[in-house]
């Protein structure tokens, strides 16, 4: 949970706290052992998997846990009927008990994904049950990623999605996921017809029971960020969370994961068009206006600057090129406009005006690139004249924002990834 | 009637009305024996909530024409201060559904989520007994605003008052750089609260509209802020350029406070923001109670009852005791005669202002205080989808030519009216109905110069706010107003639209505060006539919230039990003092926390263990439930 004060760790450890942590932890190697040998030797008795149902309520990040679990639960799926019913009502109450323990663990969410797309379930409950979630926590992505399965499953159109979204963002708009959740969204929903949303879910259903013994939630229950805070991440150097030895079909996994993610659909691949990004252009302009210094919009037009470039770059060539181009330059300025805006009325009392000058200044090398790239002389011109103005920005930044002078300075040298290209146009 | 044991108090009190409740329990929580006495059958006084049925006869019982009859009621009329009403209706009669389902509060007003109100029921333990819904919306409907007259065709255009972070993101009427001045406004107004950022010197002794216009807040966002936010509620100075400011308000006139000083409003900012997005990131902070603010003295009655205090309704009292002192000294009260004869002693008296009892010390006339009242039943919500709503309604520049009636030239503009608009999601009302509260302080009398009386006044203020909010079209006076035969048209002007319908509605003129000013006025005690160890009580006055009605009864108890260590003494209910007497028992801040979760932890660690050890113990297995497998 977000604006909860870290408890500070008191110097010297209290003896009989450590020794009650010894006992504790003695205790868990006892049962965790336990499992692992019944686990091992194939034990799938009831009285083995209620030792484990234990354990993992108690410590739901035993991945081997889980795994032992589902190995044993293949062949009650399987031959379905009313024992699988059960079965999987008894592993949605037992994921439900860990997730009250931690609502972000990373292995109880995957099995309780696992569990659903077998079917045997109220898929209207889960999304019940994640709404709840959401409301208490409007930023855990797990919940996020976990409610786009649900909604995928379902077959629910994007529309209802997007605004869910937007109810989201309107609550608070400092979230990244309900942000995120919109650009997984927008390409789908303006996809080509022959690649409906209903047709994505129908084969991603297809593929999860095909994909039912893969243990890999892949990107799916990676961390919701706007796909622009991907370079960052790896800046942090933050990995997506590692399966180990707990993957036991590392073929299968991977095509699952290719063709169930959701922004790698065929829906995805689709440009938004123009008229669609302004109405975000002016939405998450809002955000600006309201509190600048939060971050997650500044990503979110990121993507959208993206967005645009990409619908020139897919008309280069055609006869479309030179209108695309005519529009993505109007973009460009009244985006600039925008910052400028923001720029000419903060930056002498507000620090954090760093997002308005560094968008201003990704933007005029974006135009500049596209200037270049147009060939006339007057723009080869034009684009000198801001191929200044954004050394110029990097050369501000860095005062403004020292922390992060290395990154302007690889920004400055061509080094940085100026805008973050939709998955379908970077791919 | 039975005796009342024991027969004397350190405190008695007279009334169950809000500060009578929040002194009782005030004096209980401090050891005081307290005795609270109220000659009518229900709890709350001014402040009561009643059901449909009840305010009727409660209004009609005024009518001149039903007075003998209805004596009871009229008496009651006079203990809520209401001085006269009347009732409009649908002709033939809307069906309002089930009587007892409606709880219509005689003073409504809401609370800051983190106010002084529900401070007080933290402290006194009187939450227990109370549920809030949170107001959804904060609006301003300027009736003075040229384009708001064109647009009157349709829906009114409120305008959104900026009460979180989220209103201001979501709101696309207000533009991109208005977004960013009230915004940066309020963060500034934040940390200058705690003595830093850019205005930390800035909320001087000026009028607030000089800073707000000085931090960049245009016309609408000043006045949205001014009224909205800083809740200032009767007409202020305008900002310039408007007639309203050239006209100099007379000096002795209480409520109309014409400015407020960006200091008095940086204190109204901190409980603003303490309250704002207190329950939620996209909350405003303002609460509503459910089943109606006459739930409020009662909760106060329970917390006194708890520390011991008696609470005695249906019980009347025949006078006060009163001990003749030397020449020249005020008398002191020792004592009330019940109805039943009995004589109870006292220390202290505390007693609504309304109270019949008081009138004799009221010889040197207050200020009067008078509130217009409307509470309207409707056909569906004031603001689509939102159950709870509150509605500054700014006074249009020329009251009296809408009203119908000739405008005199130094008449005073109109007052700002507050709205409130509830439904049965707080349980006031039947499912399908709505109830809109519209009150506004009466202007002075005096300025009405066709002598027409106060309850006329009610409805002539807010009978156009009505017609502004809802499509009051048709409803008709359901009778003639006492003390006039009205020959004139009473069909409302149409007002077409997709507005909810008024299906009834009660004007009234609840008059309060005479006595409470006059005893403050008269130095606290130190005044001529009252006995030192008697005081008035505030009811209800016109402003918005519950501020001043708490900030009044802290003053009354201070006055009965002068605090002995200087002026700045906890009051007994306040969070702080039960803190205090907290920390007095160990060492507070970050050890304690630490110390307690590490407690918790423990805790939560030996059952850990024991779990760990059931689920080990071999003979304890086929106990656990079994996975559904073969």
């Amino acid at each position: 949970m977000h604006g909860r004060p870290r408890l500070k760790a008191s110097a010297p450890p209290d003896p009989e706290r450590v020794k009650a942590a010894e006992k504790k932890a003695a205790l868990f190697g006892q049962l965790a052992g336990e499992v692992l040998a019944r686990s091992a030797a194939k034990r799938y008795d009831p009285e083995s998997l209620a030792l484990s149902a234990k354990l993992l309520e108690l410590h739901p990040e035993m991945y081997t846990g889980w795994n032992y679990r589902r190995t044993a639960l293949v062949p009650v799926l399987e031959a379905g009927g009313e024992a699988a019913v059960a079965a999987v009502a008894g592993e949605l109450a037992l994921t439900q008990r860990a997730l009250l323990k931690n609502h972000k663990s990373y292995s109880t969410w995957h099995h309780r994904r696992w569990v659903v797309a077998k079917g045997f379930c109220s898929l209207e409950h889960e999304l019940q049950l994640v709404n709840m979630l959401l409301d208490g926590d409007s930023r855990n992505f797990h919940g996020w990623g976990y409610r786009r399965f649900v909604v995928q499953l379902m077959g629910t159109p994007a529309e209802r999605e997007l605004e869910y979204a937007a109810l989201k963002i309107n609550q608070n708009f400092s979230n990244y996921s309900a942000w995120h959740s919109r650009t997984v969204l927008l390409p789908v929903l303006h996809g080509t017809p022959d690649s409906s949303a209903a047709q994505a879910a129908a084969e991603l259903t297809a593929t999860l029971r095909a994909a039912a013994l893969s243990a890999d939630p892949a990107d799916v229950t990676g961390k919701d960020q706007p796909q622009a805070s991907a370079q960052q991440q790896q800046h942090a150097g933050q990995q997506q969370p590692q399966q180990g030895a707990a993957g036991p079909t590392p073929a299968l996994t991977a095509a699952a994961a290719a063709s169930a993610g959701p922004h790698v659909s065929a829906a995805a691949t689709a440009a938004v068009p123009k008229e669609a990004l302004d109405e975000e252009y002016e939405l998450v302009k809002q955000a600006f206006y309201t509190e600048p210094e939060d971050q997650s919009g500044w990503f979110y037009h990121r993507w959208l600057l993206g967005c645009s470039l990409a619908n020139w770059e897919q008309a280069r060539g055609s006869e479309a090129e030179e209108r695309e181009c005519k529009a993505l330059l109007a973009v460009l300025n009244r985006e600039q406009q925008t910052c400028k805006a923001r720029l000419l009325e903060v930056l002498d009392m507000e620090p954090e005006a760093k997002w308005a000058l560094l968008t201003l200044t990704r933007l005029r090398e974006v135009q500049q690139q596209v200037l270049c790239e147009s060939g006339t002389a007057t723009a080869a011109e034009e684009a000198s004249g801001l191929a200044a103005q954004v050394v110029e920005g990097y050369a501000r930044l860095k005062e403004l924002d020292p922390l992060r002078s290395g990154y302007y300075k690889d920004a400055e040298e061509g080094r940085a990834q100026v805008v973050a290209r939709p998955m379908a146009a970077s791919a | 009637m039975e005796t009342i044991q024991p027969s004397t108090f350190d405190l008695v009190v007279l009334g169950t009305g809000l500060a009578e409740s929040i002194v009782a329990a005030a004096a209980a929580k401090a050891g005081k024996s307290v005795l609270q006495l109220d000659p009518s059958p229900h709890y709350g006084g001014s402040w009561a909530s009643l059901r449909l049925s009840e305010l009727r006869s409660l209004l009609q019982s005024l009518s001149p024409s039903n007075a003998a009859s209805e004596g009871r009621q009229a008496r009651q009329a006079a203990a809520s201060g209401i001085v006269e009403g009347e009732i409009w209706q649908q002709q033939p009669e809307a069906d309002l559904g089930p009587d007892a389902q409606y709880s219509i509060d005689l003073a409504p007003k809401v609370a800051y989520g983190g106010g002084p109100l529900i401070q007080l029921l933290l402290g006194s333990g009187a939450h227990h007994y109370l549920e809030f819904k949170l107001v959804q919306g904060s609006y301003l409907l300027n009736l003075g605003r040229d384009d708001a007259r064109a647009a009157s065709q349709g829906q009114p255009p409120l305008q959104t008052v900026p009460s979180s972070r989220s209103d201001v993101f979501k709101d696309r009427m207000l533009s991109p750089l208005q977004k960013r001045s009230i915004m940066r406004f309020l963060k500034a107004a934040a940390e200058a609260l705690e003595g830093q950022g850019p205005l930390k010197d800035a909320f001087g002794d000026q009028p607030v509209q000089e800073l707000l216009a000085q931090q960049g807040l245009d016309k609408q966002l000043q006045l949205s802020v001014l009224h909205g936010v800083l809740m200032a509620d009767c007409v202020p100075g305008q900002a310039p350029g408007t007639a309203a400011s050239q006209q100099q308000q007379p000096d002795n006139l209480l409520p109309f406070q014409t400015q407020l000083t960006a200091e008095q409003a940086l204190q109204r900012l901190r409980v603003y923001l303490q309250s704002s997005g207190r329950y939620g990131a996209d909350t405003g902070p303002f609460l509503t109670p459910l089943y109606g603010g006459g739930e409020l003295p009662q909760a106060f009655c329970r917390a006194a009852a708890v520390a011991g205090a008696v609470q005695v309704l249906r019980c009347g009292v025949e006078g006060l005791v009163l001990e003749e002192a030397e020449e020249g000294t005020p008398g002191c009260c020792t004592g009330v005669k019940l109805s039943s004869g009995q004589v109870i002693g006292c220390q202290h008296l505390a007693a609504s202002e309304t109270s019949e009892h008081l009138e004799a010390f009221c010889t040197r006339g207050g200020t009067p205080c008078t509130t217009l009242r409307c509470a309207a039943i409707l056909d569906g919500p004031l603001v689509a989808g939102k159950q709870q709503t509150l509605v500054c309604v700014l006074p249009s520049a020329e009251p009296a030519a809408q009203a119908g009636t000739a405008a005199s030239p130094q008449a005073t503009p109109p007052p700002v009216v507050r709205a409130l608009a509830v439904c049965s999601s707080t349980a006031v009302c039947p499912p399908g109905r709505y109830l809109l509260y519209l009150w506004a302080a009466a202007p002075p009398v005096g300025a009405d110069s066709d002598g027409s009386s106060a309850q006329q006044q009610a409805a002539r203020v807010l009978q156009p706010v009505l017609a502004a909010l809802a499509d009051a079209s048709e409803l008709q006076r359901a009778a003639a107003p006492c003390g006039q035969q009205s020959a004139e048209p009473t069909v409302l002007p149409a007002a077409p639209g997709a507005k909810p319908r008024v299906l009834w509605a009660a004007f009234y003129s609840q008059s309060t505060s005479i006595r409470f000013a006059a005893h403050h006025s008269s130095g606290g005690g130190g005044g001529s006539q009252w006995p030192a160890n008697v005081v008035p009580c505030p009811g209800p006055d016109a402003s918005a919230t519950f501020i001043s009605a708490v900030e009044g009864a802290k003053q009354c108890y201070r006055l009965l039990f002068p605090p002995a260590g200087g002026a700045n003494v906890d009051f007994p209910l306040d969070t702080r003092v039960q803190r205090q007497a907290e920390q007095q028992q160990g060492e507070p801040g970050d050890e304690q926390a630490a110390a307690a979760s590490g407690l918790a932890e423990a805790d939560s660690d030996d059952e850990l263990v024991a779990a760990l050890q059931a689920a080990l113990q071999p003979a304890a297995r086929p106990g656990i439930e079994p996975a559904a497998l073969p």
